[in-house]
C-alpha cells in the first residue's frame, strides 16, 4: 500500500510529463468511448428502424416458405398460412408479445390509365394493427391508408415515390395491379392512390408499395397470409420469445418456422460486422499510439531517476520494490487517465447530443441521419481496464530496465 | 399455367401473304403452306382443352373461343378464376377481371411469355408472319427454316423457327422457337389430330428447353367449328361475356 501512495506522489514529482502522459491516455479512452457510442447507437437505430419499418422481431411462416428463403419479402403466396387468424390469438396470448400481424406479399405489374407500367413489389397488412405493433410509415404526400377494409372498388395503396414518379402518378390518381395468384393465374385490381411514402431505401424505393390485407387478399383470390410478424415490448426480449414460439407452434401441421428478425435483415448484420471491424481497427491505432507514448514517458522517467533509484537499491530496497514502484506509476496514469478519460467521453458524448448534428444520408438510404452517441456503461468500464492493461504493457520495458540495475553503475550515473 | 393462358390469347394476329424466299421450291411453299394450321383451323370455333404437367398437382381445364382471324378470348374452367378472361384483339393482349373497371392491357413482353403461345399452340403463321430462310428435306421430313418478318407481332415472340412438316401426310410434326441468338427456347410436337379434321391438332408436347422441367402436355378435348358472337371481344361493354356460363370445371 505504501508502495502504492509513493508510485503515486512520484508522479506529481514531473508534472508537466504525467500530465502529457495522462492527456494522451485520456484521449484514447474518450475517443473509444465515442467510438463505442456511435457505434451502439447506429446498431440500435438500425435494428429498431427495420424491425418498426415492417421486419418485426418474429416472422411466423410455412417452413417450406423459408427453407433457404429467410431474407426475403417476397414469400410465395402459395406457401401461404391458411389459419393465420387461429395462429394471431394463439401467438398474441404469448407474455411479452405486443401483437402479431399478418402480411401478404404481392409481386407484379402496376400500370395506369396513360400506359405507363411498372414491376411492384407489394406488402399487405393491417393498419390497425400495424400500428399497436409500432410500424411507421414515412407519408411524404396524401394520406395513409383506411384503417377499415375496403369495400369492393375502394381499394387503396401507398406507393413509394420512386414507383409514383415511374408511374407519372400521384394521391387521389387511379391505378390498376397485376399479379399471379396461387393458381398460377393473372388477376387485376384496380386501386386508387391515398399516399407516397419512402422506405428509407433507395433502391426499395422504386418499386415497393403497401395495401391493405384485404386487397391484397382481393388481388391474389385467396384468404391466406404469406406470414405472420410478432413485435415484442422490448427487442432483448427476443431470443426468449423465439424460443417460447418454436415451443408452441412445434406440432403444427404443415411444419411452421419462427425467423428472428436478424435473420431477415442480412443488411443489418453487413452493417454491424463492417461497424465492428472498424471499432477494431480504431481500437488497435489507439492501443499502439498509447502504448508507444506511455512506453516512452516511462522509460525516461526511469532514465531521469537511475542515481535516485540506485540509491533505494543501496539502502536495501529490493529489486521488486523498485521495479514494482515503476510499474505501479504505470498503472496509476492508466487509472486516472482512464477516470479522467471517461469523464472527458462523457462529456463529449453530452456534447455532441446536444449540438444535434445531421449526417448526409448513407449509402443507399433516402434521409439524412441524426449524429447520436449513446452511453454505454460497459465502455466506460472497460475502457478503464483497457488502459491498465495498455499502461501495464507499456511498463514491461522500462521495469526490466529497473531490475537489471547495478547499484554502483546507477550510483555513478551522471 | 397462365403463361399457357396468356399465349393462348396470343393467337390471331395473322393474315396470309405470300412468302418471301425467293430461293425456295414452288413445291416446298406449297407444302408450308398446306401444313400451316392457321389457315386449316376454322376461324370461328369453340374449344375445350386441358393442360398438365407431372409436376402439377391438377390439370388445368380451359376454354376458348376464337372471333375471327385476330380475336381471341380464352378463361380458365375454375370457380375461382370466374370472371377473368384473356383476350386477344389483333396484336394487343389483355386481362380482364372483376377487379378492374377496364380491360388491363398486357405489355408485350408479359403477353409473348411463357412455354407456349397460341400460335405455337395452332402452329406459327407460317405464311404471314414469316420467311423462309431455306428447307431441307430427308425421307419424307422437310424442315423449313424461318425468320420472322420485321414489324411483325411474331417478330418479338418468335424472330426464327424450325418449321418440321411430314411431305407424305402433308402434316406438321414439330415446331422449334429459335432466339435471336441461336438457341432453341421451346418445342411444340403436334402430337395427334382431331379425328375427321385433318389439321386441327388435339394433342401436343409442350417442352420449355430453355428452363427445363417437365413437357406440359395439351389436349383438346372438345372442339366445334360456331359462329362466336361479337359481343364477347368486346373491349367496353362485358355484357356479351357476362352471358356465357358460370366457370365451372366440366364433370
Amino acid at each position: 500500500m505504501k508502495l502504492a501512495l509513493l508510485a503515486l506522489r512520484n508522479l506529481a514529482r514531473n508534472r508537466r510529463r504525467t500530465a502529457i502522459s495522462l492527456a494522451v491516455v485520456a484521449t484514447g479512452t474518450a475517443a473509444l468511448l465515442l467510438t463505442a457510442g456511435f457505434v451502439a447507437f447506429s446498431f440500435e437505430g438500425l435494428s429498431e428502424a427495420m424491425i418498426h419499418g415492417g421486419l418485426g422481431h418474429l416472422e411466423i411462416a410455412r417452413q417450406s416458405a423459408t427453407e433457404g428463403r429467410t431474407a426475403t419479402l417476397e414469400r410465395s403466396v402459395a406457401d401461404g398460412l391458411d389459419d393465420w387468424q387461429a395462429l394471431q390469438q394463439q401467438v398474441e396470448a404469448l407474455p411479452g408479445v405486443l401483437a402479431a400481424a399478418p402480411t401478404l406479399h404481392v409481386a407484379g405489374m402496376a400500370s395506369t390509365a396513360a400506359g405507363r407500367s411498372a414491376a411492384f413489389l407489394g406488402v399487405a397488412g393491417d393498419p390497425v394493427r400495424e400500428r399497436r405493433m409500432g410500424f411507421t410509415v414515412k407519408v411524404r404526400q396524401g394520406v395513409e391508408m383506411a384503417d377499415a377494409p375496403p369495400r369492393e372498388g375502394e381499394d387503396q395503396v401507398l406507393l413509394t415515390q420512386g414507383l409514383a414518379q415511374t408511374l407519372g402518378v400521384g394521391p387521389g390518381d387511379r391505378m390498376t395491379l397485376l399479379a399471379v395468384d396461387p393458381d398460377g393465374m393473372l388477376n387485376a385490381l384496380d386501386v386508387t392512390v391515398a399516399g407516397l411514402i419512402t422506405t428509407g431505401v433507395q433502391e426499395l424505393d422504386t418499386r415497393y408499395l403497401r395495401l391493405h390485407l384485404h386487397s391484397a387478399q382481393r388481388l391474389l383470390g385467396t384468404a391466406s397470409a404469406s406470414n405472420l410478424l410478432v413485435t415484442l415490448d422490448r427487442t432483448s426480449r427476443t431470443d426468449e420469445a423465439l424460443h417460447r414460439l418454436r415451443g408452441v407452434l412445434a406440432g403444427h401441421q404443415p411444419p411452421l418456422a419462427v425467423v428472428p428478425w436478424t435473420e431477415r435483415a442480412p443488411f443489418y448484420r453487413q452493417v454491424r460486422a463492417l461497424y465492428r471491424g472498424i471499432f477494431w481497427f480504431l481500437g488497435s491505432i489507439v492501443f499502439a499510439l498509447v502504448v508507444l507514448a506511455t512506453s516512452n514517458t516511462l522509460a525516461m522517467a526511469v532514465m531521469e531517476r537511475v542515481r535516485e533509484l540506485g540509491t533505494l537499491r543501496a539502502l536495501g530496497t529490493s529489486i521488486g520494490q523498485v521495479a514494482g514502484l515503476v510499474g505501479l506509476e504505470a498503472l496509476w496514469l492508466g487509472l486516472i487517465g482512464g477516470v479522467l478519460g471517461d469523464l472527458l467521453g462523457a462529456a463529449l458524448i453530452v456534447a455532441l447530443n446536444w449540438l444535434n448534428i445531421s449526417m448526409a444520408p448513407p449509402p443507399g438510404a433516402v434521409d439524412p441521419i441524426e449524429l447520436r452517441v449513446l452511453f454505454v456503461p460497459e465502455a466506460f468500464v472497460g475502457t478503464i481496464l483497457l488502459m491498465l492493461a495498455v499502461l501495464a504493457l507499456a511498463a514491461v520495458g522500462p521495469v526490466l530496465r529497473v531490475a537489471r540495475l547495478r547499484i554502483v553503475e546507477a550510483l555513478a550515473h551522471t | 399455367m397462365s403463361r399457357l393462358l396468356l399465349a393462348i390469347v396470343a393467337s390471331g394476329t395473322v393474315t396470309l401473304s405470300g412468302l418471301a424466299g425467293a430461293q425456295v421450291h414452288p413445291a416446298d411453299r406449297a407444302l408450308l403452306a398446306q401444313t400451316n394450321l392457321f389457315s386449316t383451323v376454322p376461324e370461328q370455333f369453340h374449344a375445350r382443352l386441358t393442360v398438365n404437367r407431372t409436376d402439377w398437382l391438377r390439370p388445368l381445364q380451359a376454354e376458348m373461343w376464337r372471333g375471327g382471324r385476330d380475336r381471341m378470348l380464352a378463361r380458365v374452367l375454375d370457380p375461382r378464376q370466374a370472371g377473368r378472361f384473356l383476350l386477344q384483339m389483333g396484336a394487343e393482349h389483355y386481362l380482364i377481371a372483376p377487379g378492374a373497371r377496364q380491360p388491363v392491357k398486357l405489355g408485350a413482353g408479359v403477353g409473348a411469355a411463357g412455354a407456349v403461345s397460341f400460335e405455337q399452340l395452332l402452329g406459327l403463321d407460317v405464311e404471314r408472319d414469316f420467311d423462309i430462310e431455306r428447307a431441307e428435306g430427308s425421307g419424307r421430313i422437310v424442315t423449313f427454316h424461318l425468320v420472322a418478318r420485321p414489324d411483325t407481332a411474331a417478330a418479338r415472340a418468335t424472330p426464327r423457327a424450325r418449321w418440321v412438316v411430314d411431305r407424305t401426310r402433308r402434316l406438321p410434326l414439330r415446331v422449334d422457337i429459335v432466339l435471336a441468338d441461336g438457341r432453341t427456347a421451346r418445342v411444340v410436337e403436334f402430337a395427334d389430330f382431331l379425328p375427321g379434321r385433318d389439321r386441327v391438332p388435339s394433342r401436343l408436347v409442350l417442352k420449355d428447353v430453355l428452363r427445363g422441367g417437365p413437357p406440359a402436355i395439351v389436349e383438346i378435348v372438345a372442339f366445334e367449328a360456331t359462329p362466336v358472337p361479337d359481343g364477347l371481344f368486346s373491349l367496353t361493354d362485358p355484357a356479351g361475356r357476362a352471358q356465357l356460363p358460370p366457370a365451372e370445371k366440366p364433370r
